[in-house]
Parts: C-alpha cells; sequence; structure tokens
C-alpha cells in the first residue's frame, strides 16, 4: 500500500496529518550532566522544555515531535496521534515570472482538550501534582520558543488497516496563537522563503563600527571605535568610508591596515572621525544560482539544506552557463530586494516546493527542457465547473530595456546611473495588425556587462511574453495531485481552441497548487508557456546520454537525436519530422 | 463487523445494554509490563486516541486490586489491534485459591465489542491478553452492565445503519466520475428512554447520566437478536432529563454520537 495507490482508490478516506518538532532535552531531570534537584532548583521538575529546565547550560536539544489528526471517527490504532485538527487553510506559494515567488502558507485550526500528560509529561505519572489546564494551554507555556521549528502537514489516506500513507508540504512555524475563549488554537506556518523577505535582512550586513579617528589622504592605517567592534570584521576585504572603497588585508584588534584606497574607480578623499567603516560584499565572477544562494543562506539566514545546489548548478549549466556575475555591495541592501534584481535580470524564478521541502530555482524559457510532460484534458482530470481562463494583458512584454555597465560601484538601482541600455523589441507584437500597443519590461543589470548575455535573456522574455499570457485556473481530483508548482503539462480543452474550432492543446506552467478540499481535490493556476501546434524544442544532449534505442522516454522528449538517412531511428523507428 | 459473545450464562433479553461502569477506576491497576510510554492508566481514561502498550509481546497481566468485593457481568474494549495478531483476550476472577476465567475472546476487528457473562464478585480481576506481538489497547472497561427496562426497536435507527458520512465527489468537465473521497463520522442515533418506571429512572438511569455528563460508554440496541451491534458512544449536545410521559413511568432521549467500527 503506498500513497500512490490510495490516491487513486475510489471511496478513498482522506486524513491530514500535522506533525510539529518542538525542542526537547534528552537528558532525565537530576541526571547528570543534568544538575537541577527540587528543592534547589526549582520546586517541581522540569518538562524537558528550554522554557523549564533548570539546568539551562546542560539542555541537551533533541525533538519531540507532536502528531495531529483531523477530527473524524476513522483512526488510526497504536498510533500517537492527537485528533483534534477541525480544519487547515494554505495559501499556496504562486509563483512570480518577476521575482521572488509569493509565499506560502498554512493555518492549522486545532481545538484545545483537556490532557493527562501522559507521553507528552516524561514525569507525568510521577509528578504528584494535580493534572489541570489544557493541552495547548500547556504546551504555549512550556514551548514559548516555536518560531522556525519544522512543520510537516501532510495530505493523507487512511486504509482499511488504520494507517496512514501520505505526502508531507513542509513549513516552519510561525507562531502559534490561543486558545482562544472557545478552546480554538491557530498554529500558523509559513514557508522560509517569508524569512528572507523581512526589511531587516541585509547584504552586506550593517557594521557597527566608525573611524576612531581621522583618515586623511595616503594614510593606510586607522582605528575602528567603539573598542572591541574589530571581531565583527574579517581578516581581510573590502571596506566602504563615505564614498570610497579601500581594500585591507591587516587587522589587528580594532586596527585596520588598509592595502589599496579608492579602489574599483572611487575617489581617494580624507575622511572624518566618526565616518562609518561598512564591510562590503564583493562577487567576483560568481553563477546566478551561487549569488542566490550566498543571498539566502549567508544573508537571510536560510537553512543551507533547503538548497539542492546540484540541480541549481544544473539548471545553470543548462541556461546561464556563460552568464557570470560580478559587483560589489559597499552598503546594506534589503536582501528581498537583491533577490528580486538577480532573478528579474537572469530570466528565472524561485519558490518555495512545499513537497521536496527544498527552494527550487527554475529559468524561465519556450523551451523548457522538461522531458516528458503530462497532458490533461476535460474528460479524464478537469472538474466539471472548474475551468476558468484569463487573459494577462499586463503580463504581454514586446519590448525588453535593459540597462547596465553602471557609472561606478556605488549606483543605486535608478535607470539614469547606468551608461548603456539594451533594447530589443518585437515590432511584429506592437504593430496596428497586432496588439498595436507597446508592453515594455525594464531591467536593471548592476552585474554583467556582456551584450551577448543580456540580448539572450531579453529574447527569452520576447519569446515568452510576446502572446498575451492567458492564465488557467482548473480543479483536478486527486488522483492528479502529483502535478505541483513549478511543473509544466500539457492541457487539452473545448476551451482552448484554434482557428477551425478544434481543440488547441497548449502548454502551461503551474503558479500555484491549492488543495481546496484536502485529499480530494487540488486547484492548480498556470500561465501559457506557448501553443503546442508545430513546434517541437529539443536540447543537445549531453556525453551520458544513451543512443536513442536505449535512451528513456524522458531523455526521447528532451533531447535532439539524429536518425538515419533512411528517416529511421536506431531502433528502426520512424524519426519525428520537424516540419 | 462487531462481534459480542456470550459466555457462561444466558442472556436472553431483548433489551438494550449500557455498559458504562468501569471497575479499572475504583482500584489499583498494574501492569506486568509496559512500555513507560504508553502506561496502563491509558487503558481506562475512555481516551481511544491514547493506549496501552506492553514492553514485550507474550502473556500480559493487567491486575486490578479492588478495596472490596465488586460483581461484574461485561466486559468491553476498543481502539485495539490485538485482533491483527490473532490475539486474545480475557477477563479473570479470583476465586479465593486462583484466577478463573470470566469470560475470554479473540476479536476479529477492532470494532466496540462488548463480551457479556454471568455475574461474578471478587475484590481482585486480571486482565489477560496474550498477543504473539506487541499490541495496543485503547479503552477497557468491565463492570456490571446496566439494562433498559424495555426494548426500543420504534423509531430508532441500529448504529450499523446510523452511518453519518459524507461525501466528495469528482466528475469531470465531460460528466466522468473520476472519484470519491469519504469522510467517515462515526454514527449518529438518539437513545430514547420510554415507559421507564419511576424506580429505575431514580436508582439506575440517574447513575447512568452521571457517567454520560463526564464519559463515554458501550451501547447494544438490541442485546438478544443483534449482540454485535455495539457503539462507543458519547452524549452529544444537552441531557435532557426524563419528564413524565404516563403516570408512573418517565421518558427522555438523548442524542448519541459514537463508533462502531
Amino acid at each position: 500500500m503506498s500513497f500512490d495507490a490510495l490516491k487513486i482508490k475510489v471511496g478513498r478516506r482522506p486524513i491530514t496529518l500535522v506533525e510539529v518538532d518542538l525542542d526537547f532535552c534528552g537528558l532525565t531531570y537530576g541526571v547528570a550532566p543534568c544538575t537541577a534537584a527540587i528543592g534547589t532548583t526549582g520546586t517541581i521538575k522540569c518538562y524537558n522544555t528550554y522554557k523549564t529546565c533548570q539546568s539551562k547550560p546542560n539542555f541537551s536539544k533533541t525533538v519531540k515531535t507532536y502528531r495531529f489528526v483531523s477530527e473524524g471517527s476513522f483512526l488510526p490504532v497504536g498510533e500517537d496521534v492527537l485528533p483534534c485538527i477541525t480544519g487547515v487553510s494554505i495559501a499556496p506559494t504562486q509563483l512570480n515570472p518577476r521575482g521572488v515567488a509569493v509565499s506560502a502558507s498554512a493555518t492549522i485550526t486545532l481545538r484545545d482538550f483537556p490532557h493527562h500528560d501522559r507521553g507528552i509529561d516524561p514525569y507525568a505519572v510521577t509528578r504528584g501534582i494535580e493534572n489541570a489546564g489544557s493541552f495547548f494551554g500547556k504546551l504555549k507555556a512550556r514551548n514559548p520558543f516555536v518560531t522556525g521549528r519544522p512543520v510537516r502537514v501532510m495530505t493523507g489516506y487512511i486504509n482499511n488497516q488504520r494507517v496512514i500513507y501520505g505526502r508531507a508540504r513542509n513549513y516552519i512555524i510561525d507562531r502559534i496563537e490561543g486558545p482562544d475563549a472557545s478552546g480554538m488554537v491557530k498554529l500558523i506556518c509559513k514557508d522560509p522563503l517569508k524569512f528572507s523577505d523581512g526589511e531587516k535582512l541585509k547584504a552586506p550586513k550593517e557594521s557597527k563600527g566608525l573611524l576612531a579617528s581621522n583618515l586623511p589622504t595616503g594614510v593606510h592605517t586607522f582605528a575602528l571605535t567603539p573598542a572591541g567592534v574589530g571581531v565583527e570584521y574579517p581578516t581581510s576585504g573590502r571596506l566602504r568610508i563615505n564614498d570610497e572603497l579601500v581594500d585591507y588585508a591587516g587587522k589587528s584588534g580594532d586596527n585596520i591596515t588598509l592595502v589599496t584606497r579608492g579602489v574599483a574607480g572611487t575617489e581617494h578623499v580624507a575622511h572624518d572621525a566618526g565616518e562609518k567603516v561598512q564591510l562590503c560584499k564583493v562577487f567576483d565572477n560568481v553563477y546566478v544560482d551561487q549569488l542566490l544562494y550566498a543571498l539566502l543562506v549567508d544573508f537571510a539566514g536560510v537553512d543551507a539544506t533547503y538548497i539542492s545546489t546540484t540541480d541549481w548548478a544544473a539548471e545553470r549549466t543548462t541556461w546561464l552557463a556563460s552568464f557570470t556575475l560580478s559587483y560589489t555591495l559597499s552598503e546594506p541592501e534589503a536582501v528581498k530586494d537583491l533577490l528580486n534584481e538577480v532573478l528579474l535580470m537572469s530570466g528565472s524564478v524561485l519558490w518555495w516546493d512545499e513537497v521536496s521541502g527544498k527552494l527550487r530555482w527554475k529559468v524561465i524559457t519556450v523551451a523548457p527542457d522538461v522531458g516528458v510532460v503530462p497532458t490533461i484534458d476535460g474528460v479524464s482530470h478537469i472538474l466539471e465547473g472548474s475551468l476558468q481562463v484569463k487573459d494577462l494583458p499586463n503580463d504581454r512584454v514586446s519590448r525588453v530595456l535593459t540597462y547596465f555597465n553602471p557609472r561606478g560601484p556605488l549606483v543605486k538601482r535608478d535607470k539614469k546611473d547606468f551608461a548603456s541600455v539594451s533594447a530589443m523589441v518585437d515590432l511584429d507584437s506592437e504593430n496596428n495588425l497586432s496588439y498595436g500597443e507597446e508592453k515594455t519590461l525594464e531591467v536593471i543589470n548592476r552585474w554583467n556587462p556582456s551584450l551577448t548575455e543580456i540580448e539572450n535573456i531579453s529574447q527569452r522574455y520576447i519569446d515568452r511574453y510576446k502572446v498575451m499570457p492567458r492564465e488557467l485556473t482548473v480543479t483536478l481530483d486527486a488522483k492528479d495531485i502529483n502535478l505541483k508548482t513549478g511543473d509544466y503539462v500539457d492541457v487539452n480543452t473545448r476551451v482552448l481552441q484554434g482557428p477551425t474550432g478544434q481543440n488547441q492543446p497548449a502548454r502551461f506552467l503551474i503558479t500555484e497548487t491549492n488543495e481546496t478540499a484536502m485529499g480530494s481535490h487540488v486547484q492548480y493556476t498556470m500561465v501559457q508557456i506557448e501553443e503546442l501546434a508545430g513546434r517541437i524544442t529539443r536540447l543537445i544532449a549531453d556525453d551520458a546520454c544513451p543512443v536513442w534505442s536505449l535512451a528513456s522516454a524522458d531523455q526521447k522528449a528532451t533531447y535532439l537525436f539524429i536518425s538515419g538517412d533512411d528517416g529511421l531511428m536506431g531502433d528502426g523507428s520512424p524519426a519525428p519530422l520537424i516540419s | 463487523m462487531t462481534t459480542v459473545i456470550t459466555t457462561g450464562g444466558s442472556y436472553t433479553s431483548l433489551k438494550p445494554l449500557l455498559c458504562y461502569q468501569n471497575l479499572l477506576e475504583a482500584g489499583d491497576v498494574v501492569a506486568s509490563n509496559q512500555n513507560p510510554s504508553y502506561p496502563v492508566e491509558n487503558l481506562y481514561d475512555w481516551l481511544p486516541y491514547d493506549f496501552f502498550k506492553p514492553a514485550t509481546s507474550g502473556v500480559i497481566n493487567i491486575d486490578l486490586a479492588l478495596p472490596t468485593s465488586r460483581n461484574a457481568d461485561y466486559l468491553a474494549f476498543y481502539a485495539q489491534d490485538v485482533w491483527t495478531f490473532g490475539g486474545t483476550i480475557e477477563l479473570l476472577y479470583y476465586n479465593g485459591t486462583s484466577y478463573v476465567q470470566a469470560c475470554g475472546v479473540t476479536p476479529s476487528g477492532s470494532s466496540p465489542t462488548v463480551v457479556t457473562f454471568s455475574e461474578v464478585g471478587s475484590n481482585l480481576w486480571r486482565l489477560r491478553v496474550t498477543c504473539s506481538d506487541v499490541f495496543t489497547l485503547g479503552c477497557v472497561s468491565f463492570g456490571k452492565r446496566m439494562e433498559l427496562e424495555h426494548g426500543t426497536y420504534i423509531g430508532q435507527t441500529p448504529p450499523q445503519l446510523a452511518r453519518d458520512t459524507k461525501f466528495i465527489n469528482s466528475v469531470s468537465d465531460a460528466g466522468v466520475f473520476l472519484g470519491r473521497s469519504i469522510l467517515s463520522q462515526g454514527v449518529r442515533r438518539p437513545l430514547v428512554l420510554n415507559y421507564a418506571t419511576d424506580q429505575f429512572t431514580r436508582t439506575q438511569w440517574l447513575d447512568f447520566v452521571k457517567h454520560a455528563e463526564c464519559k463515554p460508554f458501550y451501547f447494544v440496541p438490541n442485546s438478544r437478536d443483534r449482540l454485535n451491534e455495539c457503539m462507543f458512544a458519547w452524549v452529544e449536545g444537552d441531557i435532557a432529563p426524563p419528564t413524565h410521559t404516563h403516570y408512573g413511568f418517565m421518558g427522555t432521549s438523548l442524542n448519541l454520537r459514537g463508533v462502531v467500527e
């Protein structure tokens, strides 16, 4: 039995399982190294949580998983689950083709209840005090520090043997609200990207050091103030003092020894005592994925395990292999703004994939290397009454203006600070026999001066958006739940017609996945990538790709294979024709 | 399918059973071994989501010592996986020299189960579970069953048929049936008390109501012909007080919710 087997079963029994991982001490009260003792460190034993710990230096962090399931009568037997979920509301991630995705969130509503503490409080049976209060009331009092802890919201099914098979969505706790007067509790969860968009998150981080005394021209040593602030600076790097960038290679306590003044074309001038000494972040010939990784992990505090560097590198190798980036961030800028700048400049999207628990990054093109793309239609997939089609005129792009070659290293994202502009125009879509209107996308590029690279990305934008994008919203049965945000899907439905009135299938990118009835119905929002008729795109295969006869269906749908002179492939099958 | 097995007696009444008295709550309970995370207290707290779990498989004795001798004529249990391992559940009492079986059953499913037997009394009782694997047992009670004075056929739905199940259908744009989800909410049915004598209402019904105000119970509407239709039930909404419907007789109705599977 498996999730995939149960989701297609008629008469399946959906059940929602939520798992919450909270900190828990692995020690036993009063047993070394725990030094707690009743009468000395407290009047009652702790609850093995940090808040109630009486020997905090010895707190040994492990994880205790609390498991909740939806209220219902058909529940697992012999499983540690508390049937108190009354509702789950998921605001799904929304892919944003012009920047960071809209973060996902989940709100789980739970009903509070009296609880005997057995299985929760390790000393419940021997504590010898009257059990009082409610489950969540006690949980919150003992665990006030929950922000950032993992939560898994599992869509699942329970089989006749009362075993749950599920598929998890991964979030982290934002906060727990309640219990309120009616005994309801809200567990509010976010995705990790939510925590990267705070205005306080900056790259580089704000430096606290100031010039302790005047720094005349030609002088290469100075001291930082306040005392001790030198520990915040590495042993070498680049600094910004007013509008001058300087490189240093020596640090002793609060004393800095400069190597070069007035670097990167900045003016070498004198500075007054009290000027801020800002540590810069230098990016030199890094790839887009590497820059995104650094911003997210080093400056936004996103857990590195959420990023598959292998997948990101593969995406870059396919689409942005020669697009390298160099720039010095000389003053703190909001990480969110930087992420949006890099994504727009590179024509890529970033979003939280709740199912895999990973941040996914993808370059948006009209020629996706997606292998075999699933097809959905109005007979076997799209539920009645769910189909909605909407044109997105504001998303159409007929010209891309990219401002590049910044006038100096200290510019803001203002187009007048750039020396060059690249204009990529699709005149066909602008003339009066077509849309008759210019739709301009402006891109700021501080990072890469290559006109060739810029034009490549501009062309992708034009190819992708020169036809007015269509947005499709459909609801599917949970049997098709494996489709998820970021996937491509071919849609064949009566509302997508060609000039003859026949169905004209089109390829869409799923931008939003919303499980409207947990375990039963899933609503997908998708935007059209291309019309399928008469268009085939294939990639040049790498060395590891086998010959046609040995290639997988996925590989055959992704890469370009050459047939023999007789028009047959290696296995004797007729070659697909490019017409 | 719920199984109700009658042993050692001839209980042939048509009358409904309400099994709520639980002697396990009246004395000291000790298990021969237990997993500390799933202590024996979980066995008789009337909560099906927690459970007793021994540390090992084999024969597990759960001994009850009462301050005084108490009578029992039923054993009921629910939320167990003993059945998946082919295990047995027995209730024994101490007759002064040894433990003697009052009843025993090999459950065939996880449904609520009531076992009745001839009334016996003792201050030492033993629940014995013999299982080839480590089992879990959620709810157990035994004690004196309560039977209503009359059958309750008219106007009432048997628990097994009173399913409160919701459906979510999937039908495609082209009208094709694509699937269905079912959401089981257990069963709902009323418990109607008709023509209860003043004496019964005062001496027995009131004790039941005091229990039902706090805890679930086991309900078998037809103990003669449908012994297998057992419901682990609790009262929903207010408990309407009985009123005189005829001279010397009283009646009331409770809304029950529960599970039968």
